[in-house]
Parts: structure tokens; sequence; C-alpha cells
């Protein structure tokens, strides 16, 4: 009997927005998670001026799971603000995925990634925002 | 040519009942049904000779004598009346044991169990190909130790370990010597007369045989070793295994050990050009392909391979069209490296991007070519999402 759900295995069998955005980009969020079992997930996020999330991708290392929280979270992020983000929660990526009781961990981490890379972006924001320039320009 | 799928490669775990080992059993189900140790009609005597005959046959495949063949439930049990037996018996000569961090499951539980009887339990560590340092072994062993339990052939990797050496360190100690065989027994040719070792577990589901039946060998002869059963009731099997015997597993048992005499030699030379062949596809068309274990001293229907930055797990999952395992059966429901890849000390990340591949009597080239052409597309497929793939590539570090 296998332990995944129809959605995990559809996102994993195709996932969505696979790949990378450059994580140095001052519009580029970068969240990467490992876990204790040594399963990764990176997740990555482009906002526009008004901070809204423009583009998502995300690479994983790990179980269908592990890829599936990757592909199902840049769905759930692209078209959201910064703030509208905080609604993906483990609870919401749980039901949506249909994970079961012992994959939970695994919406925990991929939670874990998205806030980080929301944390950056927020960060590069706030810094570029002034708009001060060095002496001479 | 068309293949059936799934294809099974995961002959460590167990094996297809040969069709010929079933008929062998047939008549003893519900015709010729008597206890063999009923002892006063001739169902019973039948059914005895029956029993005796698959007795005949087990002792010689190893090259022993059938009065040294117990009959048992599987490799699990034998094991455990080794071990277990072994010990208890000889509590009063010392109390310490030696094996190794790569055994099965079914000898580090009873040692473990040995443990909380106030046994002391010396685990060996093995080298990066899975094989024993004897050195370490002469120095483990001292005047408390009464077993050295090593197996013959490692269930993921294959390896194969010199038992004969460590025979010869045993005897010089004068300390019994039990082995593990549920892998190697009917795969590669056993001699107990000359193997090194004086108890010996091997199982029928493993060789063609029906599931629930296996054998521990037993050396008669001086030093004479001393067993405490773990079973005790009826008296059967010599006092060492009580309970009434199943009789067509003994027949088919026996059956699967003479079909495994005729066809070995034929059998072992075709799996090892399988394994040939698909790793070389697999090495040549994937980079960064790792062969874990020994590449010389294993079994020849063996093949445990990294697949660097995919997960094994999730490899297995897009695979449907292969039965496969990613580890022993057990180790992969627990979805952790498994012990015997971290006792090679390849690194936790390497360790859950394997796969295990066994190859069987069936097994037919179309089947290796297909498993491969699959193989290389979901490798590649899932390195393209792999961050770990990634970074490997790009030689750095971070994202
Ligand atoms: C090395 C080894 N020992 C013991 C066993 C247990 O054998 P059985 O299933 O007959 O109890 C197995 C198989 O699972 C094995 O591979």
């Amino acid at each position: 009997m296998t332990p995944y759900s129809v959605e995990v295995l559809d996102h994993f069998r195709a996932p969505r927005n696979a790949g990378r955005l450059p994580a140095d980009a001052e519009d580029v969020g970068t969240g990467d998670v490992t876990d204790a079992a040594g399963k990764r997930l990176r997740l990555q996020l482009r906002t526009d001026a008004r901070g809204r999330v423009t583009d998502a991708r995300f690479k994983a290392f790990g179980c269908p799971v592990t890829i599936a929280c990757g592909s199902w979270a840049t769905l759930a992020l692209i078209g959201r603000t910064l703030q509208e983000t905080r609604q993906v929660d483990a609870a919401r990526i749980a039901r949506e995925l249909g994970l079961r009781v012992e994959q939970l961990p695994l919406a925990d981490a991929a939670v874990g990634a998205i806030r980080a890379a929301v944390a950056e972006v927020s960060r590069k924001r706030r810094r570029s925002a002034p708009q001060t320039y060095p002496n001479g320009l | 040519m068309s293949v059936r799928v799934p294809i099974y490669l995961d002959h460590q775990a167990t094996t297809p009942c040969d069709p010929r080992v079933v008929e062998a059993m047939r008549p003893f189900w519900s015709e010729e049904f008597g206890n063999a140790a009923s002892k006063t009609h001739a169902l019973g005597w039948k059914a005895e000779q029956a029993v005796e005959d698959g007795r005949g046959r087990l002792a010689e495949l190893i090259g022993a004598d059938p009065r040294e063949i117990i009959f048992t439930s599987g490799a699990t049990e034998s094991n455990n009346l080794a071990i277990l037996g072994l010990a208890r018996a000889n509590r009063d000569r010392g109390r310490h044991v030696v094996s190794l961090e790569t055994e099965h499951r079914s000898v580090l539980d009873p040692c473990r169990a040995l443990e909380r009887e106030g046994f002391r339990v010396t685990l060996l560590p093995v080298g990066n190909n899975g094989i024993l340092d004897l050195d370490r072994l002469r120095d483990a062993l001292d005047d408390e130790t009464v077993l050295i339990s090593i197996l013959h052939a490692n269930n993921e990797i294959g390896v194969i370990q010199p038992l004969a050496e460590i025979g010869e360190i045993a005897r010089a100690r004068r300390i019994p010597v039990h082995t593990d065989a549920a892998q190697s027994a009917g795969k590669l040719e056993i001699d107990v007369r000359t193997l090194g070792v004086d108890l010996l577990s091997f199982t029928a589901h493993k060789l063609y045989g029906p599931k629930g039946i296996g054998a521990l060998w037993l050396r008669r002869g001086s030093p004479r070793l001393r067993l405490e059963p773990i079973l005790h009731g009826g008296g059967h099997e010599r006092g060492l295994r009580s309970g009434t015997l199943p009789v067509p597993l003994c027949v088919g048992f026996g059956r699967a050990c003479e079909l495994a005499g005729e066809l070995r030699t034929e059998d072992a030379r075709r799996e090892a050009q399988l394994a040939e062949r698909l790793w070389k596809r697999l090495s040549t068309e994937l980079e960064a392909v790792e062969l874990n274990g020994d590449a010389v001293h294993r079994l020849p229907g063996n093949l445990n391979i990294s697949f660097l930055g995919v997960e094994g797990e999730a490899l297995l999952i897009a695979l449907p069209k292969l039965a496969l395992s990613a580890g022993s059966a057990c180790t992969s429901a627990s979805r952790e490296p498994s012990h015997v890849l971290r006792a090679l000390g390849i690194g936790e990340t390497r360790a859950l991007c394997s796969l295990r591949f066994g190859f069987g009597r069936s097994t037919s080239e179309a089947e290796i070519d297909l498993a491969a052409d699959l193989l290389i597309e979901q490798v590649t497929r899932l390195r393209a999402l792999s961050p770990v793939w990634e970074r490997a590539k790009r030689g750095g570090d971070g994202p």
C-alpha cells in the first residue's frame, strides 16, 4: 500500500515551477531548509514593486512528499502579497496535499522555507527602500 | 520483446517459489497429510520419510550430514536459536559475544536481548568495502567470548565475509562461529566442512522455496556444541526445536535445495552478467553513480548503487514498473539511511541516494534493458529538481 495521496503523486510526477531564481537579485528571496534526515527543500520567490509574489521556484531532495510540498507551495505563493503568504501554513499544506500524520513534519519544513524566503526578500526590500545614494552620485 | 511489469528486482527480499517446488509439495497438504512424529501408522511413516528426504537434500546442498540439520521457521528463528541457544548454554564459560555492525536485524536483535541478560556484545566495524578487518576480530576476542556470529553475504550490499580466515582465528581460541547464510545458500558454493564455521542459518524463501521454513546446520563432533532450545515442547528436532514439522514445507525446501544444487553455477553466471549489463549502462549513461560495497567479493546477483543527488525513496516511487528496494525491506519503512550503508562510512546523503538491485533465476536481459532506460530517465528528471545535485554540479556550497 502506498503511503502517498493522489495529490502528492500528482505533484511528484509533474512538479510545477521547478528551478531556480537568481538568489542575489534584490527582488528575490530564498528559503533553504534541511531536516535531520538530510531532506532538503529550497524555495525562492520574486516580488514586484508593490510586494506581490510574481514568480516562485523550488528544488527539493527528498521523498515524494518533500517534492510535492515544494511544487504545491510555488502555486500557493504566486499572486499573494508578502503579507498574505502568512495564510499558507502547515495545516493548509497537509489538507491540500492529503498528507498522513507521519508526513506532517515535511509540511512544517516547507513552511519554514516559505517564511525564510519571505523574510529575506522583505529584508532586501527594506534595505533598498530609502533609496539613499553614496556621496558624489 | 515484451516485458511483464513490474519487473522483479528484489530477489534479496524473497524469491518466487519454483513451480517444480510447488509440484513436489502438492501431495503433502491433503493426501499425505500425516504427522511426521506419528510412529503408529503408514501416514506418519510416509510423512517422516518425506521430511527425511528433504533434510537429506538440504544437507547435500551444503555438504553436511543430514543429522546436523534442524528445521526451523526461517533464518530469523535459526539465527535466534544459534545465538541465544549457544550463548545461554555456555554462560558458565563466559558472557561475551562478537558480531558485526552490518548484520541483519535477526542477528542484531538477539544480540541485544543477550545484553539485557548480562552478556557483553562487541559489534565489529567494517571497512569502506563492507568487509571485516581480521585484526579487529583478533583484538575483540577474549577468554569470555563464547560465540562469534558473522554473516556470510550481506542482504543489502551483497558483500561476502572471509569466513575461512575468521574460522581459523576462532578455532585457535576454540570459539564456535555461527554464520547467517540466508543470502548465500543456494547462490554461492557452500561446503560446511571447509567453510570455517560451526553453525549456519539458511532459509527456503531466498532460494526459490516456500516461505516459513528455514534450517540451522549444527556441526556434530568434537568439541561438542552445546545449545539450549528457545522453544520447549514435544522434543522434536533432537529436542532443539519442538513443534510439529510442516511436512509440505520440508519437502519444498528439499526440492528447492536440490534445484539450487543443479542450477547454482549457471544462475550465478547469468546473474553476474546481468549485473554487469545494468552497471555498464548506468555508469556510462549517468554521471555520479557509485557502487556500494566491495566490487569483487560480492554476490553475483546483487548491486547496491548510489545515484548522487536523488533520494532513494523518491526514485522508487518514480519507478512503479520496477519492484525494487532502497535497502533492506524493514529499513525502507523507517526511511532512514540503512545501518549497513552507514557502517561503510559513505556519508548520509550518499546513503540516502542508494537503491538495491537483486537479480534472479527469471531475470532477463530485456528486463534489465527496460530497467536501465527507466532508471536513466527518472534519475535525470529528479536530478533536475534536486538542490543537492545542483550544488554537486557547481562544486560549490550554498544556493
Ligand atoms: C541476511 C538475512 N538474514 C536473515 C533473514 C531472515 O530470514 P527469514 O525471512 O527466513 O526469517 C533475511 C531475510 O530477510 C536475510 O536477508
